[in-house]
């Protein structure tokens, strides 16, 4: 293999990671990002710190915050994956007597499962910046083999990593100077005690099984799914078995070919198997709604357009944002569930209705549905995007030391600290957001009266708003949309929904 | 003149001249301090009263001096004072008061106000610090979730149990027997919901609903022997929002609500007809002498449509522990439902004088009206009164007595109207409240400005609460549970 050969292979490899978030799954970074708020406080690192695998955590969600710009984000990305290649065939080499170039493909294995793994919406990037560490140190530690290096490392790589530490581990027990029982005893014996002071000692308040899968690697707990252990073996697996292959005397050129072809062909298989077209598509939508590039949403759902209630509501969103509300026949609709949703517990599905209700002038809706997705987000992170409605409802609503609170935690970030800057100054001057045209619109065609919303009565709260303020556009074609929708919903019976404000 | 008095007044002088180098200007008003602790009055042993001076000053000096005419400062970006001389110094004005000349810094020029007083109360307060509830304030999801207890003679938190313990499922309601850890229980709902008892530090996880009785147990007060517990059953505890913009956002209301008394030694339900009627009977408490039952009771009304006409009166029933009998008739002691208003969360002192109690316009989820304020009732004579020194045009609500009865706790609004703080103030023996003041905070402003908790449902506690937390998760995901029966 030339001297040139591996660079460039590993340069291919970051290029094409970058093109794949930049141009093909742009939207799995813009929601990544909006579902961390990333604050250059020392209470945010304290806080990330002060539970196992907090520093992976904290470097991550820094790392993350960059998808703001979406191509900067991939690239980032592009350069981590290329790392970790690096890592897994420089650790390869010094495992062992040494590796021979013409394995060098099987290097790219790991990345490439990592990659696929991501396709789970769920899979965090603290668990790539985990294994990045665990590699880093395996790696720190290969080029010295220091035994009381191992040792301190463990506990302490246990509590800044978490149970990724295990890749670091294995490879010491593998690897390292000295009898090996001796090593895997030590090994073990550290990792155990690490998590039991952990556990009992520190009384980290997790439970004891999270605590061993690791607590900020997937953002559901204790749902976990085997893979991501499966991707920690790869981690030991491979540089092993490459430091274990033999030189090939003959056919090199095909044996390399053959490796590159295989894993180039297995892993475009299992990414395409791993990214699931129709949530993807939705996360497209919501990225498209808070980009407010209506035009491109709509013609990307004439091409494509999942089954769903949330990308019904996107799509009848850019429509009407369109001027083409009377065109929602042409597209796939799911009854009035997909003009606006109900509340629903999770981080996606309430933002295009909640971006509906604000334009509609339901802003304390809209800031229930703000609150609820960023309450949602299930690793309990905070939410830039949720944040930032929530602070424009409460000035609307002239709650302004509530408003200025969110902006307050927004200034300390790096990408909306501009936007927090400059809406400070609507904090406590009314002239001023009278003066601005989108908070003044929604003053006034907010609503009026005070009553009890009740999302079954849709049909008549649409209609409160319509007859409060006859320029409320918006509100009559969706309260005539909802009306349509409902009569197909119901065959065409006129139904009375009855409930919270009566008939 | 007094040596004793001229020394303290020299060093002053020398300190303030030694801090404020250069011209000094003397403004005519008072300090623009946060949290507002001019005039509060605090009881001895609380952590340092730290403050921050708003306006963009960039320093701030503060000195303390006494009724002696002791002395001690300090100076940097916000007032911070050292935990010792702190004490020391609030232990040696008992029953007096402590006077804090302020100086800010801005530009290189110092800035001198009003002196300003801060009362030390005759009454101690002896407990060891607060419980209560950390989440987001707002709908319907919470994520972080959990109960904590913080020493109040510094500034050291810890957690009770964190949601993270539990995932999926909700913590709440830490309800300790008069202040004592020794006996409480806490609630945790979701899909493996149960109620954790513990008594005399061995813990109990109950499954509190039974064929008879309408719901789990949700609002709950311990017996004073420590033997019962009543609960409210409250079905469907919804909660709508509100549209409009009047500063009002949610409205969380019962669809039908009881009350039970539970044996906790046997684990049996006390059942009466007269507080199991159609009409909403909810939050009990126990007098101190464990003979009467406290409750409120609304009409049965149609919620949500009528949800504004729901009005709870306070009432009492005797309760008989030796005999485990409930009395066969109640007595209205308050009947706001005829003013149109709504008495909720009753909290009679330990020392039996008096019930303390939310006061709102209707409805019985007081922390969501901003109307809400305190009030109490003279148990010698039933009369009743605003606290109104105590009081603000936020909620004022989850209040609570100390173990000596001379401080309450509530928590209020009224920094900013969403976030909730728990506030202080003292009590004296005419029922009289002082101006109250919020937990003391290492950095207030920095602490309670970028902090997204809201501080719910607090209570004095006298000891630390000791709870192994590391049981929670095996505990409530096993769903093993001791079954309440009804007696």
């Amino acid at each position: 293999m030339g001297k040139w050969l591996k660079p460039i292979f590993t340069l291919l490899f970051g290029a094409a990671v970058w093109l794949f978030w930049w141009l093909v799954f742009p939207q799995a970074l813009g929601f990544k990002e909006q579902n961390q708020l990333f604050l250059f406080t020392t209470d945010f690192l304290l806080e990330r710190l002060s539970v196992p695998g907090g520093f992976a955590e904290w470097l991550s969600d820094f790392i993350t915050q960059f998808n703001h710009i979406i191509w900067l984000g991939a690239l980032l990305n592009g350069i981590i994956f290329a790392v970790i290649q690096v890592l897994v065939w420089q650790i390869a080499g010094k495992i062992g007597k040494g590796r021979y170039d013409v394995w060098y493909p099987l290097s790219f294995i790991l990345p490439t499962a990592v990659l696929c793994l991501l396709g789970d919406m769920y899979v965090t990037m603290g668990f790539v910046m985990a294994i990045l560490l665990s590699l880093v140190l395996s790696r720190i530690y290969l080029s010295r083999k220091s035994t009381a290096f191992a040792m301190a490392a463990i506990p302490v790589a246990f509590w800044l990593i978490g149970p990724a530490t295990c890749i670091f581990v294995f490879i010491y027990m593998i690897s390292g100077k000295g009898k090996a029982l001796r090593r895997i005893i030590a090994g073990l014996a550290l990792s155990a005690a690490a998590l039991v002071l952990f556990h009992y000692v520190l009384a980290v308040q997790y439970p004891w099984r999270q605590l061993l899968l690791g607590i900020n690697y997937y953002q559901i707990p204790l749902r976990q799914p085997a893979s991501l252990y499966i991707v920690m073996t790869l981690a030991v697996a491979i540089p092993a078995f490459v430091a274990a292959l033999p030189g090939l005397t003959r056919c090199r050129t095909v044996c390399l070919i053959a490796q590159s072809a295989v894993i180039l062909f297995s892993g475009l298989s299992l990414l395409h198997k791993s990214y699931d077209r129709d949530i993807y598509e939705i996360l497209a939508y919501d990225q498209l709604v808070r980009n407010e590039r209506w035009e491109e949403l709509v013609s990307r759902a004439e091409k494509y357009q999942p089954r769903s209630d949330i990308g019904c509501v996107s799509v009848n969103l850019a429509l009407f944002m369109t001027g083409r509300m009377a065109e929602m026949p042409d597209f796939y609709q799911v009854g009035t569930r997909g003009l606006l949703m109900p509340r629903v517990r999770d981080c996606i599905s309430n933002i295009s209705t909640g971006e509906a209700f604000w334009r509609l002038g339901f802003v304390n809706e809209a800031l229930r549905y703000a609150f609820d997705t960023q309450e949602s987000i299930p690793d309990l992170k905070k939410s830039p995007r949720a944040m930032m409605r929530m602070a424009e409802c409460r000035i609307v609503n002239g709650q302004y030391k509530v408003a200025s609170k969110y902006i307050d935690i927004l200034k300390h970030s790096l990408f909306y600290r501009k936007w927090a800057e400059e809406h400070e100054k609507f904090l406590y001057n009314d002239e001023l957001v009278d003066a601005d045209p989108v908070y003044h619109y929604l003053r006034i065609v907010r609503s009026e009266e005070d009553y009890l919303f009740h999302y079954p009565e849709m049909d008549k709260m649409l209609a409160k708003l319509c007859v409060q303020n006859k320029n409320n556009i918006m509100a009559a074609w969706y309260y005539q949309a909802w009306a349509a929708l409902m009569k197909a919903e119901n065959g065409y019976k006129e139904t009375d929904t009855g409930g919270a404000h009566g008939s | 003149m007094d040596i004793k008095r001229l020394i303290p007044a020299v060093l002053t002088v020398l300190s303030l001249v030694a801090c404020t180098k250069g011209t000094t200007v003397y403004r005519n008003e008072l300090p623009p301090i946060y949290p507002d602790y001019i005039g509060v009055t605090i009881p001895v042993g609380i952590a340092p009263m730290n403050f921050n001076l708003t306006g963009d000053f960039d320093k701030v000096f503060v000195e303390v001096s006494g009724k002696d005419g002791k002395v001690f400062s300090c100076k940097g970006k916000y007032a911070r004072f050292n935990l010792r001389k702190w004490r020391k110094a609030v232990s040696d004005a008992a029953g007096d008061t402590l006077i804090f000349t302020v100086l800010g810094k801005k530009d290189g020029l110092w800035t001198q106000f009003h002196d300003f007083p801060m009362y030390v109360s005759p009454y101690p307060l002896e407990d060891y610090g607060v419980t209560y509830r950390k989440f987001a304030p707002g709908y319907e999801t919470y994520s972080k979730i959990g109960i904590y207890q913080r020493n109040i003679h510094n500034f050291r938190e810890s957690p009770i149990i964190e949601g993270n313990l539990v995932p999926g499922q909700c913590v709440g309601c830490h309800t300790a027997n008069a202040t004592s850890p020794d006996q409480f229980l806490f609630h945790v709902r979701g899909a493996h919901g149960s109620t954790m008892m513990q008594l005399e530090g061995k813990d109990k996880w109950l499954n509190t609903k039974t064929d008879s009785t309408i719901s789990n147990a949700v609002y709950s007060y311990w017996h004073p022997s420590g033997d019962f517990v009543a609960h409210s059953n409250n079905l469907k505890i919804s909660q709508m929002f509100w549209t409009g913009h009047n500063g009002r956002y949610i409205e969380v209301f019962d669809n039908a609500s009881d009350v039970i008394i539970h044996n906790v030694r046997t684990d049996e339900y006390i059942l009466s007809p007269l507080l199991r009627t159609e009409d909403f009977e909810t939050y009990p408490a126990f007098s101190p002498d464990g003979k009467t039952l406290y409750y409120c009771s609304a009409p049965k009304t149609d919620v949500p449509a009528r949800v504004e006409d729901v009005h709870y009166n306070l009432c009492a029933i005797s309760f008989d522990a030796e005999s485990q009998a409930i009395g066969d008739k109640a007595d209205t002691l308050i009947n706001a439902f005829d003013a149109k208003k709504s008495v909720t969360f009753p909290r009679p002192s330990y020392d039996g004088k008096w019930i303390l109690y939310s006061y709102a316009d209707f409805g019985n989820f007081p922390i969501n009206h901003n109307e809400s304020d305190l009030w109490m009732m003279d148990l010698s004579d039933g009369s009743t009164r605003p606290l109104f020194n105590a009081n603000s045009e936020y909620d004022e609500s989850f209040h609570n007595w100390s173990s000596n009865s001379h401080w309450i706790l509530f928590s209020s609004r009224r920094d900013d109207g969403l976030y909730s703080q728990i506030f202080f103030t003292s009590i004296d023996e005419e029922g009289n409240a002082t101006k109250p003041f919020v937990l003391p905070q290492r950095n207030p402003l920095k602490y309670y400005h970028s902090t997204l908790f809201t501080f719910n449902v607090p209570d004095f506690t006298r000891k630390k609460v000791k709870f192994n937390a590391s049981r929670a998760f095996k505990e409530t995901f096993s769903d093993k549970r001791t079954q309440i029966k009804v007696k």
